[in-house]
């Protein structure tokens, strides 16, 4: 049985497909289009996943499965008003479209099963979480009308108890926080848990006038601070009066007040979260917790749950946006036609993109005329080499096998270095990932030895968990002000080379760990092929790459390599951006006949607007 | 009516076509039109800016040369202000060779005799590659800043953009195309979006005229001629009662007529053709032009080929071809006659130089765009023109023409320039039109090359790079011959694109091979290296890359310049789809079709270097795959060309019409052409001789 689990035209779009209940297949459009969180649909994920089910046609689908309900999601759209000012074309209105461009456009004939924004969340946590049984919390900015749901997960069964309906909407909150101190909304959320631990919760009073607690599951927020349904904010200006500092401009400095306001925030989502896990806990008793939603990627508000909460256990999905929800989708779906559940097991790793053997990547080095190290057949000196690398305080890019799906990188498509180094988080940031300086890097961290440098005792194979460092190596490149990190535990089970580079590391230097943070440039997604990972190295300043068996350094680029694959220039992104708004604003004399040519989709500005 | 049974009835065909019958007559308001901004206003990419109480304006470097200033007063000089889309800024000579420049240097060295002693002349170049008509009117406001003596519009060519069926259109746009449905079949549809470029030619003439008088400028209307010998493959709508199989029919047969020489029944084919479509597509028009100069009969032919323009941009299934029809031409002519402007038509200036009329390759790199020699013509006449214009005040008199015996010849430009423009012409027109006879494209194609190469000695070296980098083992802006191939400036954006390009790949081997060029058997080899290694896991010939023809019903793609998200399921607009790759020839290969009909009675053939067929199937709705092997008997070394054959649908086209009709009312993507076969997939393999099984790990290590 093949089930294909589509989510798109919201967050970035994924494709995964299910086959007899296995997950073998799951990748982001975006890694094949290269444009970040593209939302259309993936067209190059499907085909992917097709080719990696063992040569599949359209034709050998059983069902695809998608992460919503459209009429259902319409209909709270159409709640919120009809504004043309937004969007004149109303595209959205037409809630067919997903189920036409699945069928038109990817030569798809077959059933199409819709569920549940929210429940595909759940689903996406609790069949592939291992337990038995657990209570399911989804927490997120807004499915069709859900926007926190409470749920109970049994075998093959799954449902939902109660929910929290728009707007009040912890995921927005964070959202309209997060849009107030000048980062993008729907993809810089993190910045702003990572800005909380350099603030005090001074604003904890004004956040509870944004927040209000209610009964069982429920709290509100005061609609008088918020607007969900223009383009250009998310807040009214009531916001800025009780905050009494303005927008924080894009760019510009960040102040303490920004830093305090961020950790208010936080502390107001953790607590709230922490109250209403007690309540789910009281209506779905259970040892088990699992968590979905774009909420539970807040890793520290999790990390409050999982320490103070009811639940021992606690799983949350890797990728546990809004993408990762088609593999709820793609779950309920197998459930829906077997009546089964479709895999007992937990979801042991996340290594379910495309992979390029040496030999396509011999060719490819070859025909660039790249000066590589070629240690095909020969792991140990590829490893040895690289950690001679990493102790000469290089950064690394660390290109193996089959690509991670989700929004880390965890060892297949990722940038390596030495977190002993002080000056290694700045030398990161400036050079290589050209990002804001106030956030740490991640560790990976060899599983066996864990303990000795981390507050943790159980594996963290998805980077979704925080905890206290407390090693006796002094690690400033991976700890947080607050002591924390945000750690990947490395098994040699699921990807044995990236373990057996760490455990060379460990006996070279005594530490086990390594930074680990996603293979790309700031503004790019993470690379998916050998080419990506060449281009990225040219465009930052990476010093080696070890391109499956080979090993590059920097002075083996050529620099016309280094030319031509710089980003585009000036000229042409000038081009680029005239294509799209050429004709976007018709000329008063010719409004009379204009046929009404506007700029695909894709120009609109995303963000907020993605909200109506 | 709560939100919920609101949304339940959008849900529906009725309730969506109600909603966007009401949007459509802006029941929910309408986008809000930018107001007005006070003061300076920037002019394309010239900025303003304030300096010592004095209006500059600067441009910005890189969209095109160096950075530049201009000062809004200009008391010494006679300024010119060229407007224009790619024609006009010289695409693909720019910026080193423009219609601004050669203007300029005809203008100043006339300006002499009568003019006032110390009057300059200056061409401000205001053309831009790509621009709309609402641009163009906004430019042309914004110009009035600079204040110019003198307005020149080239231009029409993109007139009709927002005119055309876009298959990206807003919903809007496609309610309007279902009214327009309504009143007819596609012909009708093809009528109206034709009177709305007629009536719109009319606007935009008047207004860019009364654009520069209120700036205190003359304007001139130079409208733009075509090249006449410009051959494309249209597809033709549905017809009603089926007549597209027929139609399709009659091509073929005149098509094989005029091979044979047989002009009376490719005359006779030609005309059933064109009482089917109604002049909709301009191929049996371009089909009896054809018949006409195999009789002799050049003035007839000149009359068709105009005629086979008319429809040339409603159609955006493929590409809009920008050009200016003989009946926009006309309305533009006498817009500005009404107008009392002066007013050249370049059509009639370069058919009065021939007693043929000709207007072909010897002028135009492509359908539009003038090469050196059309230039150097067309600005002679626009100059010339100019200097019989009177300002009204001497002081800014050009001073007549100059002494007949000596009339100001336009500059050449360097050779290097002229060998770029020859190479981006051979890039462009290879990759973007579909064309009616690839063997006739490709005689073009070696012309523009050898052109090339007499101009500049490096032309052989850039052609002998781009070879290099049709190797599949890297991507052209990672492969080491890069750098080769881009000795010739304008040639970097050209050299990324990774497609195969079988029309040029052929042309630039016999190209090279006529010139002696060593290496070739190396980079061929090379080349071929890359596909037979491909082969082991699999080449997926139906993608972008191998595709003969680049513009095939790419509608998302058609606004993804990057073209990353191009490739759904491949769609065959025409009975014939080829693909290309490269092989040693020496061992067997299996190609495997995942293919489906898009109708009943479908059929497909498929036949390797015009040889077979190899494979013969009746088709069915559902995917199904096939197989065939390829034996090294039947390739060749080198470039090959696998393709497809597919029965014409003989469905009338009232059904899918009057479907289509429906989903444009609701404002959803349709289609009014037909299709004849789908492919999920067309891979190419090494023969293993007997299936293996594949897993999913062996699988998961390919990809596309
Ligand atoms: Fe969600």
């Amino acid at each position: 049985m093949n089930i294909i689990g589509i989510s798109a035209f919201y967050h970035e779009s994924l494709c995964c497909l299910l086959q007899d209940g296995e997950l073998v297949a799951a990748v982001a459009e975006e890694r094949f289009t290269r444009v970040k969180f593209d939302r259309r649909l993936p067209i190059n994920a499907f085909r992917y996943c097709l080719e990696a089910g063992g040569d599949l046609n359209p034709a050998d689908i059983d069902c695809i499965a998608y992460y919503e309900q459209p009429s259902k999601k319409l209909s709270r759209q159409l709640a919120m008003g009809l504004d043309a000012s937004v969007d004149p074309t109303f595209r959205w209105v037409d809630a067919g479209r997903p189920e036409r461009e699945v069928r038109e456009r990817l030569g798809y004939a077959g059933r199409f099963l819709t569920f549940e924004h929210h429940l595909s969340h759940a689903a996406s946590s609790f069949y592939y979480s291992g337990f038995d049984e657990a209570a399911v919390l989804t927490v997120d900015g807004v499915g069709e009308w859900a926007t926190t749901t409470y749920g109970r997960g049994c075998g093959a069964a799954l449902e939902l108890l109660e929910e929290v309906r728009f707007p009040n909407s912890l995921g927005l909150l964070y959202s309209a926080i997060t849009d107030f101190l000048g980062f993008r909304v729907l993809s810089d959320e993190y910045k702003v848990m990572g800005l909380a631990p350099y603030g005090v919760p001074r604003f904890k009073e004004e956040m509870a006038t944004l927040l209000r607690p209610g009964p069982a599951g429920q709290f509100s927020l005061n609609m008088e601070f918020f607007d969900f349904a223009q383009p250009a904010r998310m807040f009214t200006d009531a916001l800025p009066a009780l905050l009494g500092i303005p927008q924080r401009v894009p760019e510009s400095e960040i102040t303490h007040v920004h830093k305090d306001i961020a950790r208010s925030l936080q502390v107001v989502l953790e607590e709230m979260l922490l109250e209403k896990v007690c309540h789910l806990h009281s209506v779905a008793p259970s040892r088990n917790l699992c968590m979905a939603g774009g909420v539970a990627l807040n890793c520290v508000a999790v990390r409050r749950l999982r320490e103070e909460g009811p639940f021992p256990e606690v799983f949350v999905q890797p990728a546990a946006g809004d993408s990762g929800a088609a593999l709820g989708a793609a779950a309920l779906a197998h459930v829906e036609l077997t009546g089964e559940r479709p895999s007992a097991s937990r979801l042991e790793h996340v290594y379910l993109g495309p992979a390029y053997g040496s030999e396509r990547v011999a060719a490819l080095l070859d025909a660039a005329a790249l000066d590589a190290h070629d240690h095909r057949d020969a792991e140990e000196a590829l490893l040895e080499a690289v950690v001679d690398r990493l102790c000469a305080q290089q950064v690394i890019g660390w290109f193996q096998g089959r690509m991670e799906f989700g929004p880390r990188a965890l060892g297949a498509r990722s940038i390596l270095a030495d977190p002993r180094d002080p000056a290694m988080r700045d030398k990161l940031n400036a050079l290589v990932k050209k990002r804001e300086g106030f956030r740490p890097f991640a560790p990976a961290i060899l599983a066996e030895r864990l303990g000795e440098h981390m507050d943790l005792d159980r594996d963290s194979p998805f980077m979704t968990e925080t905890c206290q460092v407390n090693s006796a190596l002094a690690l400033p490149a991976i700890t947080h002000v607050d002591g924390s990190a945000r750690v990947q535990t490395v098994s040699h089970a699921t990807n044995p080379r990236f373990a057996r580079l760490i455990e060379r590391f460990f006996a070279r230097t005594g530490c086990p760990l390594l930074v680990n943070t996603s293979f790309n440039v700031r503004g790019e997604p993470i690379v998916n092929t050998p080419e990506d990972a060449i281009r990225c190295m040219a465009n930052s300043e990476l010093d080696a790459l070890a391109l499956e068996d080979f090993l590059i350094d920097r002075e083996g680029l050529p620099a016309q390599v280094r030319r031509s694959t710089r980003l585009k220039t000036f000229s042409e992104q000038l081009a680029r951006e005239r294509i799209a708004s050429a004709e976007a604003s018709v000329h008063p004399r010719l409004s009379s006949d204009i046929e009404g040519w506007r700029p695909g989709e894709e120009s609109l500005p995303s963000g907020v607007y993605t909200f109506v | 009516m709560t939100p919920e049974q609101l949304a339940a009835s959008l849900a529906t065909e009725e309730g969506l076509t109600l909603f966007r019958a009401l949007q459509s007559a802006g029941a929910f308001g309408r986008a809000e039109q930018p107001a007005p901004t006070d003061g300076p206003q920037s002019i394309l990419d010239w900025e303003p800016r304030e300096e010592e109480g004095e209006l500059v304006f600067l441009r910005k470097q890189g969209l095109r040369g160096k950075p530049k200033r201009l000062h809004a007063e200009h008391p010494d000089t006679f300024r010119v202000c060229l407007f224009g889309e790619s024609l006009a800024a010289g695409f693909p000579l720019a910026p080193a060779y423009t219609p601004s420049t050669v203007l300029e240097v005809l203008l100043a060295q006339s300006c002499g005799s009568a003019a006032p002693p110390g009057l300059r002349v200056e061409v401000i170049d205001l053309a831009l590659p790509n621009m709309g008509p609402s641009e163009q009117l906004r430019v042309c406001e914004a110009a009035s800043q600079l204040q110019p003596d003198l307005c020149v519009f080239l231009t029409g060519n993109n007139w009709y953009y927002g005119l055309s069926l876009e298959p990206g259109a807003s919903p809007e746009a496609r309610v309007r195309y279902a009214q327009r449905l309504e009143s007819g079949e596609a012909p009708a549809l093809a009528r109206a979006f034709r009177e709305a470029l007629l009536a719109r030619a009319e606007v935009m003439t008047r207004s860019l005229i009364e654009y520069a008088r209120a700036g205190g400028a003359q304007a001139l209307v130079v409208i733009p001629a075509s090249n006449l010998e410009w051959e494309r493959r249209a597809p033709v709508p549905w017809l009603e009662g089926g007549a597209q199989a027929r139609w399709h029919h009659q091509l073929q047969r005149a098509e094989d007529a005029l091979a044979a020489g047989d002009y009376e029944v490719a005359r006779t084919a030609a005309e059933e053709m064109a009482t089917m479509d109604t002049n909709t597509t301009g191929v049996p028009e371009r089909v009896l032009a054809r018949v006409h100069e195999g009789l002799g009969d050049h003035v007839a032919a000149r009359e068709a080929r105009l005629l086979a323009l008319e429809p040339a941009n409603w159609q955006n299934v493929c590409w809009a071809l920008p050009v200016v029809s003989p009946s926009m031409a006309e309305v533009m002519r006498s817009a500005a006659e009404d107008a009392a402007a002066p007013c050249i038509d370049l059509a009639e200036v370069i058919a009065s130089r021939s007693a043929t009329g000709r207007s072909g390759f010897d002028l135009f790199y492509d359908q539009c765009h003038l090469n050196v020699e059309g230039i150097q013509l067309a600005m002679e006449a626009v100059a010339a023109k100019i200097r019989t214009l009177s300002s009204g005040a001497a002081s800014r008199d050009l001073g007549g023409a100059a002494s007949s015996e000596d009339p100001p010849r336009a500059p050449a430009p360097r050779p290097i320039i002229a060998a770029s423009g020859a190479l981006q012409a051979a890039h462009w027109v290879s990759r973007f039109e579909p064309q009616a006879r690839p063997d006739a494209l490709c005689a073009r194609l070696v012309i523009l090359l050898q052109e090339a190469m007499d101009h500049s000695p490096l032309a052989l070296e850039a052609l002998r790079g781009w070879l290099e980098l049709r190797s599949l083992d890297a991507p052209p802006d990672l492969n080491a011959a890069l750098a080769r191939a881009a000795c010739i400036p304008g040639l970097a954006g050209l050299l990324r694109d990774p497609r195969l390009n079988a029309p040029l790949f052929k042309a630039s081997l016999e190209a090279l091979e006529a010139r002696d060029c060593a290496e070739i058997e190396q980079i061929l080899s090379r080349a071929i290296g890359s596909y037979e290694r491909r082969f082991h896991e699999g080449l997926e010939l139906s993608s972008a890359l191998f595709r003969d023809c680049f513009w095939e019903r790419t509608p998302e793609g058609e606004r993804d310049s990057d073209r990353q998200h191009s490739e759904p399921i491949y769609r065959a607009l025409w009975p014939e789809s080829r693909f290309s790759f490269l092989c040693s020839g020496e061992a067997p290969l299996r190609v495997r079709a995942v293919a489906r009909a898009a109708h009943t009675g479908a059929s497909l053939s498929m036949k390797v270097n015009g040889e077979g067929p190899v494979l013969s199937q009746a088709l069915t709705g559902a995917w199904q795959r096939w197989e065939a092997r390829l034996e090294p008997l039947a390739l060749r070394r080198g470039l090959n060309t696998l393709s497809l054959e597919w029965a014409p649908p003989s469905l009338p086209g009232e059904v899918p019409l009057e479907a289509a009709r429906r989903r444009f009312a609701m404002g959803a993507e349709a289609e009014v052409f037909p299709t004849f076969g789908e492919l999920y997939s067309l891979r190419l393999e090494r023969d293993q001789g007997a299936d293996r099984p594949r897993s999913a790990e062996d699988a998961g290590r390919r990809s596309r």
